[in-house]
C-alpha cells in the first residue's frame, strides 16, 4: 500500500530542500551576473546544474506527484519577493507544473522520469529567466541612446538579444537539466544510498 | 490510562521487531522514565504514544495501544494532537514561526480554535510555565534552554493530559536541565502523566514514580523510583545506566594529586590576556591567561554565556583573536597556524563528515597517507568492521569516533571538544572518556566543554572556570564546589 | 498582572502600512512588479521608487526605505556615467546589467520589507483565505525559517573545513570547484534530512495537518483601508504609464554638465 499522497513530512522535507535551492539559484545569479556579460546570459543552466543534486535528493525521498511543482511553485513565489522579473517566476512555476502534470504524473517514478522532468523544468526556467533580454531590448535601447551610445553599442546590444542566441542559451537550460539530473543521480548513490538514507532506485 | 497489549512494531523495510510484546499500563498522573541503552527502542515507544507510528514512520504494528478506550493506532497524529503533548530532543529543529509568541500559539492556531480562545491558552502557558520574559523575541535569538521552553509552552497550550519527552536534556546545560526539572515538576503537580526517555535522568530523581528499563525491544525490568535511585552501582554499569548521583562520583577520584601526575612533557600552549569580542562591542572574553602542558584534560566550564564556545572557536584559530596572544613550544600563532595545529570534535559530529566510507573520512585532507596508522586508527576506535561503510549510515557515537580518527590521523596535538557526551549512553560515554585519556596520556592537550558532571569527574584532570576566569585541578575541593553549582 | 500578559502577547511590533492584510502587500508587490519592467522612463521609475519608500516608510521600516532610495540614486548615477566609457561590449553588458538593477530596487525594497514585517501566522491564514492548499502553504513558510537555519549551518561546515585543511585556500576551491560543492553540500544535504524531520515530527504532533480554518493571533481583515490603497495604487499605475509614454519618460535625469 504505496501512499501516493503528500504528507506533513514530506512537504516540510520539500520546503527545507526548496530553500536550500533557492539560495543557491540566488548565489549563482548573483556570482555570475557580476563575473561578466558572458557568464550573466548562462546563469540558468548552471543554477540547474548544482540544483540538480538537491531536486534528485528530493524526487528520490518524496517519489509523489506534486512535490516538483511544490518545489517550483514555491520558487517562483519567493522570485517574486526578491524582485526577480515576472518571467521568471512564472517560468518556474509553469515549467515545474508541467514537468510534473507530463512526465511525473500519478504512476511509479523512474530515474529517467525524474531526469526527463528536471530537464523540462530547467528549460522552461531558463526561458523565463533568458526572455526579458528580449522583451528588455526597447527599454535598454531607450537608456543607451538616450544616453548618447553609439550606434554601434546598439547594435551588439541587439545581437546579443537576438532570438538564434536566446535560443541557444533555452537549449543550453535543457542540456543544464540532463548534467544536472545525472550528476545528482550519481551523487545521490554515491552518498545517500549507500547510507542507507534513499532507497536504490 | 494508556495501555500497550502485546505492542509490537517493526519499521518498514527491516527484517526485526523493534518493539516486541509490550505490555504495559501507565496511569493518569504516572511520572515514567524509560531508559536503556541507545538503540533499545525507547524512541520508538515514543513515537507510538504521539501517533507518528504508524502513520508518519510506516511499517506494521501488532497488539493494541489504547488510550482510555479508544485505540491510539487508529487515530491519526493530528487527532491525537491535543490529547498527547511531545517535546522533542532538539529544540532548534522545533519551531515554525520565527517569533515566540506565535510559535507558543502554533498548536492552537492548527487546531483551528477561535481567536479568542488562541489568546486564553496562550495567556495560561506563558502564566503557569512563566514564559513572560520570553515573549515577543526573535526565536534565532534564544538560547536552546529557552527554545526548549518555548516549545513546551507551545505542547502545553493545547492542553494535552499525556506528556511526552524524548531525551531532553541531550542539548541543554546544566541550568537550562534545573528549569526543566521545575516545569516537569509543575507538571507532575498538576496531576498530568509524563512520559520521559533519556539516558541522563539525576535531574528526574525526585520525580519518577516508575521506571521501565528497555533492551532489544522488550521490557526487561521495571522499578518504581525509590528502588530505581538506590539501584546497586555494578548492575546499574551493567545494565549501561547513567548515575543518579553525579555528585556521588566525587568519592571515587581517589588521587587529588592527579592533575600534577598526569602532566608529560613536551610543547606548552600558553595563552595571553586573550580577548575577543563580537562587532556589537560587549566583550565576550576579557584577559584571559592560562597555561596547559601535554597531558593536561581541561574541562572548560561557566555559566551558559561565559564564552566557552567562544573561546574553543578563537582557540582553534576559527576566530581571530581581538587582543592577546597563543603560544605553543614559545612560538606565537597566528589563526590559520592555530587551525594546523588542533582538531575540534563538534557536538553535531553531522557537520564533520563529508566522504563516502570511513577510511576515506579518515584521510581527507591529508597528503601523504600513511596506511599502516590508519588501519591501527581503525582498530583503536572499534571501526574496521564499518571502514567501507558511509560515515552517515553509523551511529552517533560512531561518527563520534570517526571525527576523533580524523584527529589522530591529522595528528593534532591540540583536541578541543565541544559537548562530547550529549545524547550518549553510558556505554559510550565510558568509551569517549577512556579514549580521551588515551589521546592525552599520548601527549596531547585536551580541552573539553560540557555540563555533564559525571563525564568532567571521570575524564578532566584539569577545569578552566571562565567565571573566575581561573585554571583549578580536578580535586575533591573543587568538584565539590561545582557540585553545589550543578545539584543544589 | 493577567492583564500584561494578555497585552504581551497582543503586542505589535509593526505599525503603519506594516499592519495592512498580507493578502495586500502580496498584491502591491506583484502589480508593482510587473509595472517596474514595463515603463522605462528615468523619473516614472524614480517616481515608483519614490512612493514604494514612502510605504515602506510608513510601515516600520524607515532606515530600509532610505537605504534603498540612496542606493538607487547612487546607480542610476553611476549607469548614466557610462556613457563616458566606452569600451566596446563591456560597457554595453554592464549598462544592461545597471537598468536591470534599477528595475529590481523598487521590488526589492518592498519584498524584503513584506517578509520583515509580516508576522508567519498571519502569512499562513491569508495564503488559506486565499484559497491556497495547505500543501503549498506547509514548504512556503518552513522555508522562511529554513534560510536562517542554512546559513548557520552552512558556517559550521565552513569551520570544519577550515580545520581539517579541505577547501580551506581559494586556490583550493578554485582548482577543485565540485569536490568544494560536494564537501558543503553534502553535510548540508544530510543534515537538511535531519532537521526536516525533526520538524516534521514537531509539527505533526502539533497538528500541522489539520485541514480546519485556522485563525490568526491577532485580527487581519482585507477591508475598507487595503481597498482605498489598493484603488490609490491602480491610479499610481496608471499615472506612471501615462508619463511614460509623454514627454516626461522622455526626460534624462543627470543630463550632462
Amino acid at each position: 500500500m504505496k501512499n501516493t499522497k503528500l504528507i506533513g513530512k514530506d512537504l516540510i522535507l520539500t520546503g527545507a530542500l526548496t530553500a536550500l535551492m533557492f539560495i543557491i539559484y540566488m548565489i549563482i545569479s548573483i556570482v555570475m551576473s557580476l563575473a561578466g556579460p558572458v557568464t550573466n546570459v548562462f546563469y540558468p543552466p548552471a543554477v540547474s546544474v548544482v540544483n540538480g543534486i538537491v531536486m534528485m535528493l528530493l524526487l528520490a525521498k518524496v517519489p509523489k506527484y506534486g512535490a516538483l511543482s511544490i518545489a517550483g511553485v514555491i520558487q517562483g513565489l519567493l522570485s517574486f519577493l526578491v524582485g526577480a522579473f515576472w518571467t521568471v517566476g512564472t517560468g518556474l512555476i509553469v515549467g515545474a507544473l508541467l514537468a510534473d502534470f507530463l512526465i511525473i504524473g500519478k504512476r511509479e517514478i523512474t530515474t529517467g522520469k525524474m531526469i526527463a522532468a528536471y530537464s523540462v523544468f530547467s528549460g522552461i526556467f531558463t526561458f523565463g529567466a533568458i526572455a526579458p533580454m528580449n522583451i528588455l531590448r526597447d527599454a535598454f535601447m531607450q537608456t543607451t541612446l538616450r544616453n548618447g551610445l553609439s550606434q554601434e553599442y546598439v547594435d551588439g546590444l541587439i545581437n546579443m538579444t537576438q532570438w538564434p542566441m536566446l535560443t541557444v542559451i533555452i537549449i543550453a537550460g535543457f542540456i543544464g537539466g540532463l548534467v544536472g539530473g545525472f550528476i545528482g543521480l550519481k551523487v545521490l548513490k554515491k552518498h545517500f544510498v549507500k547510507a542507507g538514507l534513499v532507497q536504490a532506485a | 490510562m494508556i495501555r500497550f497489549a502485546d505492542f509490537s512494531f517493526c519499521y518498514e523495510g527491516m527484517n526485526e521487531d523493534t518493539l516486541k510484546n509490550i505490555n504495559m499500563e501507565i496511569k493518569d498522573g504516572e511520572f515514567l522514565l524509560l531508559t536503556g541503552r541507545s538503540g533499545c527502542g525507547k524512541s520508538t515507544l515514543l513515537r507510538s504514544l504521539n501517533g507518528l507510528i504508524p502513520h508518519f514512520y510506516p511499517g506494521e504494528t501488532k497488539g493494541d495501544l489504547l488510550y482510555g478506550e479508544k485505540s491510539l493506532l487508529k487515530m491519526l497524529p493530528s487527532e491525537i494532537a491535543g490529547k498527547v503533548g511531545t517535546v522533542f530532543q532538539d529544540p532548534r529543529s522545533q519551531f515554525f514561526m520565527t517569533d515566540t509568541t506565535r510559535e507558543l500559539a502554533f498548536g492552537c492556531e492548527n487546531m483551528g480554535y477561535e481567536r479568542e480562545e488562541i489568546i486564553s491558552r496562550v495567556e495560561k502557558a506563558v502564566t503557569d510555565l512563566e514564559l513572560e520574559q520570553y515573549l515577543n523575541r526573535s526565536i534565532f535569538a534564544l538560547s536552546s534552554g529557552e527554545k526548549q521552553q518555548i516549545a513546551i509552552g507551545s505542547v502545553y497550550a493545547l492542553a494535552p493530559k499525556v506528556y511526552i519527552f524524548d531525551e531532553p536534556s541531550a542539548n541543554l546545560d546544566h541550568e537550562a536541565t534545573k528549569r526543566l526539572a521545575g516545569i516537569m515538576k509543575k507538571l507532575k503537580s498538576a496531576g498530568y502523566t509524563i512520559i520521559v526517555a533519556d539516558h541522563r535522568f539525576y535531574y528526574l530523581r525526585d520525580l519518577i514514580d516508575s521506571v521501565i528499563y528497555i533492551e532489544n525491544g522488550s521490557i526487561v525490568a521495571r522499578y518504581t523510583g525509590k528502588e530505581f535511585c538506590e539501584l546497586d552501582k555494578t548492575l546499574r554499569i551493567h545494565k549501561g545506566l547513567r548515575t543518579v548521583y553525579p555528585e556521588k562520583e566525587i568519592d571515587n577520584k581517589q588521587d587529588d594529586k592527579l592533575a600534577v601526575k598526569s602532566r608529560l612533557g613536551g610543547h606548552k600552549l600558553k595563552v595571553e590576556n586573550l580577548s575577543f569580542e563580537y562587532e556589537k562591542k560587549q566583550r565576550i572574553l576579557d584577559n584571559i591567561s592560562f597555561e596547559a602542558s601535554p597531558g593536561d584534560v581541561i574541562g572548560v566550564i561557566g555559566h551558559n554565556g561565559a564564552g566557552k564556545t567562544t573561546l574553543i572557536s578563537v582557540l582553534t584559530g576559527i576566530l581571530k583573536e581581538k587582543g592577546g596572544k597563543v603560544y605553543y613550544g614559545g612560538k606565537k600563532l597566528s589563526p590559520a597556524n592555530r587551525r594546523r595545529l588542533s582538531y575540534l570534535v563538534m557536538q553535531d559530529a553531522d557537520y564533520q563528515l563529508f566522504t563516502t566510507s570511513v577510511e576515506e573520512e579518515l584521510t581527507l585532507g591529508i597528503s601523504d597517507v600513511d596506511s599502516d596508522l590508519v588501519s591501527g586508527t581503525l582498530d583503536k576506535l572499534a571501526l574496521s568492521e564499518y571502514k567501507d561503510k558511509h560515515p552517515a549510515a553509523l551511529s552517533g557515537g560512531q561518527k563520534q569516533r570517526v571525527t576523533i580518527g580524523a584527529s589522530l590521523i591529522k595528528n593534532s596535538e591540540v583536541l578541543y571538544f565541544d559537548e562530547p557526551t550529549s545524547g550518549l549512553d553510558y556505554d559510550s560515554m565510558i568509551r569517549v572518556s577512556e579514549l580521551i585519556k588515551e589521546l592525552s596520556g599520548g601527549g596531547a592537550i585536551i580541552f573539553l566543554v560540557s555540563h555533564d558532571f559525571e563525564f568532567i569527574t571521570h575524564t578532566c584532570t584539569r577545569m578552566f572556570d571562565l567565571d573566575a576566569e581561573k585554571m583549578l585541578d580536578v580535586n575533591k575541593g573543587n568538584l565539590q564546589m561545582l557540585a553545589k553549582k550543578y545539584f543544589a | 498582572m493577567n492583564q500584561s500578559i494578555r497585552e504581551k502577547i497582543l503586542a505589535v511590533s509593526f505599525h503603519g502600512t506594516a499592519r495592512l492584510d498580507p493578502r495586500l502587500k502580496l498584491l502591491l508587490l506583484i502589480i508593482l512588479g510587473c509595472v517596474s519592467f514595463f515603463i522605462n522612463g528615468d523619473i516614472p521609475v524614480l517616481l515608483l521608487m519614490l512612493s514604494v519608500t514612502l510605504f515602506v516608510m510608513a510601515g516600520s521600516d524607515p532606515g530600509w526605505g532610505i537605504k534603498m532610495l540612496i542606493t538607487y540614486l547612487v546607480i542610476s548615477y553611476l549607469n548614466t556615467c557610462l556613457r563616458y566609457l566606452t569600451i566596446p561590449v563591456l560597457s554595453l553588458m554592464i549598462s544592461i546589467f545597471g537598468v536591470t538593477v534599477l528595475k529590481m530596487i523598487p521590488i526589492i525594497t518592498l519584498g524584503r520589507w513584506v517578509i520583515k514585517s509580516t508576522y508567519m501566522d498571519e502569512l499562513t491564514v491569508s495564503f488559506e483565505r486565499a484559497g491556497m492548499p495547505l500543501t503549498v502553504i506547509i514548504p512556503f513558510v518552513v522555508m522562511f525559517r529554513y534560510i536562517p537555519t542554512l546559513a548557520i549551518e552552512y558556517r559550521m561546515i565552513r569551520n570544519t573545513m577550515r580545520i581539517r585543511g579541505v577547501s580551506d585556500t581559494v586556490l583550493k576551491v578554485l582548482t577543485h570547484p565540485f569536490a568544494t560543492v560536494e564537501y558543503i553540500l553534502i553535510p548540508l544535504l544530510m543534515r537538511c534530512l535531519k532537521v526536516s524531520d525533526e520538524l516534521a515530527a514537531s509539527g505533526t504532533t502539533r497538528g500541522m495537518e489539520r485541514e480546519n480554518k485556522r485563525h490568526a493571533l491577532l485580527k487581519i481583515k482585507f477591508g475598507a483601508k487595503e481597498y482605498v490603497i489598493l484603488a490609490c495604487t491602480l491610479c499610481l499605475v496608471i499615472a506612471l504609464f501615462v508619463a511614460d509614454r509623454s514627454e516626461i519618460g522622455q526626460y534624462i535625469l543627470w543630463r550632462q554638465g
